[in-house]
């Protein structure tokens, strides 16, 4: 559309009325700035308009322009941000519709100002909030991961204790697995005869094994059950050859406590029996007689 | 002073506009209590929107008058839609407004709004439903049941009406 299209289209009193729709407001604010003419001619439409509407002006009630001031003050103070952006875009636009005397007042009341740092301290307000809620989040969470640890740590430690105790079972199985393991083997072994050692006390369930290679003139003895011995006293192995007790050495306190196999010290040079008896620690010469716990005779 | 949002700013506009636009504001509304409500909406409305007004698409004044405008039509349309379904439907309400403002407007000033009355009628009809109750050209053609180019044309005849009356 040329110029004269647009002044003689209706479409610039409609525009001054407010009564198109948007797409074409926008389309005379376009042929505004492209056609001075068109613009000219809004202008005197304006002019009329304003010329007309002044006729009718009416002077509101006095006490109104407080209340709209207020009003603004109210919408302002929950609008704070916003309108401080608003205020610094004014300084492009607002020239145009200041008065010299205007300019006067404001110049020479600074003081009456609203300056933009309500809204800065608003939003560092609100910067302040948002760090404490941080901060307070962050506290709660470190509690919460805090705690998680702690019960974490509580069933690892109840985790490793059970381990430990499986752990030391499965050795206790494994000891235990490996001596009848070692006891069947010796029991199988060519040459090895096995001497079951009982009990010469009554009522009290007692019993070893000696397994001597006679041949190499070693053994081993196999705790079945023994009773642990008192402080400072220990069990001592004898073979009895030609009626007299020879020491083949001492017990480990640690077998005849837990059970087990263990080389007997001395060399098994001959013997017809094999006897254990409680003497004091390191040994003695000869048994205690009435201290003798296990006896068993080679079978014949 | 504008953009500084000062006191003496707000004085300042009110000063200059306050009356032109409570005259706009009462001649849609026609109620005074109304009217200074639609004021102090407008002037919110004008003081918070102030960045947006583009200097370059018309004058201040027009654009504070269109809002003043804008914010009384609002409140009569918020209730002229429970009249409107009360009484009656369709365009006939509009004919009947119209009219009914005519007669209502014969005692008025030799304002714009007496200028408008004495336009012919069919120029009054379009420049009122555009002017005082915010219909859009095509809003206008569908209610009236004219064509939009006729109503664009009688638009321009009308303002060209009153802009004679005036340079008499």
């Amino acid at each position: 559309m040329k110029a004269e299209d647009y002044i003689s289209s209706g479409l610039l009193e409609a525009y001054v009325l407010g009564s198109l729709p948007l797409q074409e407001m926008e389309q005379v604010a376009g042929a505004m700035c492209r056609f001075p003419e068109v613009k000219q001619e809004v202008g005197a439409i304006e002019a009329l308009m304003i010329q007309a509407e002044e006729k009718d002006a009416i002077t509101p009630p006095a006490e109104l322009e407080d209340q709209i001031w207020a009003a603004i003050q109210n919408a302002t103070s929950t609008n704070d941000t916003h309108l401080g952006l608003q205020h610094q875009a004014v300084e492009l636009t607002a020239p145009s519709i200041q008065s010299p005397g205007a300019e006067g007042i404001s110049s020479s009341t600074p003081s009456r100002t609203i300056p933009l740092s309500p809204s800065k301290s608003v939003s560092t307000n609100w910067a302040r909030a948002a760090v404490w809620a941080a901060l307070v989040g962050s506290v709660f969470a470190n509690i919460i991961f805090w705690n998680g640890k702690h019960s974490d740590q509580q069933q690892l430690a109840t985790l490793q204790q059970k381990v430990g105790q499986m752990q030391g079972d499965q050795e206790k199985l494994v000891a235990n697995l490996r001596r009848f393991q070692q006891e069947a083997e010796m029991t199988a072994e060519p040459g090895v005869q096995p001497v079951p050692m009982l009990s010469t006390q009554p009522g009290h369930a007692m019993a070893a094994t000696i397994y001597w290679k006679k041949s190499e003139h070693t053994a081993y003895v196999s705790v079945q059950k023994l009773p642990p011995p008192p402080e400072g006293m220990q069990y001592q192995l004898w073979a009895i050859a030609g009626g007299k007790p020879v020491s083949i050495g001492m017990l480990d306190n640690a077998v005849a406590i837990n059970g087990g196999i263990q080389k007997v010290p001395e060399a098994v040079m001959d013997g017809q029996a094999f006897a254990v008896s409680l003497e004091k620690a390191g040994g003695n010469a000869s048994p205690t007689a009435d201290k003798i716990f296990l006896v068993g005779k080679m079978p014949v | 002073m504008l953009q500084q949002g000062s006191r003496e700013g707000f004085n300042y506009l009110y000063k200059n506009y306050s009356s032109v636009l409570y005259g706009v504001i009462y001649k849609v509304v026609n109620d005074e209590e109304t009217a200074q409500d639609v004021l102090q909406e407008a002037f919110v409305k004008i003081w918070n929107n102030i960045a947006q007004y583009d200097a370059g698409k018309g004058r201040i004044y027009t654009w504070m008058l269109n809002i003043s405008r804008n914010c009384a039509i609002d409140k009569l349309r918020s209730r002229g839609e429970i009249m409107k379904s009360k009484i009656q439907k369709g365009e006939h309400v509009v004919d009947n407004l119209t009219n009914s403002r005519r007669t209502e407007q014969q005692t008025d000033t030799i304002g714009l709004r007496s200028m408008v009355a004495g336009l012919r009628p069919e120029y009054h009809s379009i420049v009122d439903l555009a002017y005082y109750k915010g219909y859009t050209l095509d809003e206008i053609s569908k209610v009236l049941g004219v064509p939009l180019g006729t109503v664009k044309t009688r638009m321009r005849a009308a303002m060209q009406q009153l802009r004679q009356q005036f340079s008499i």
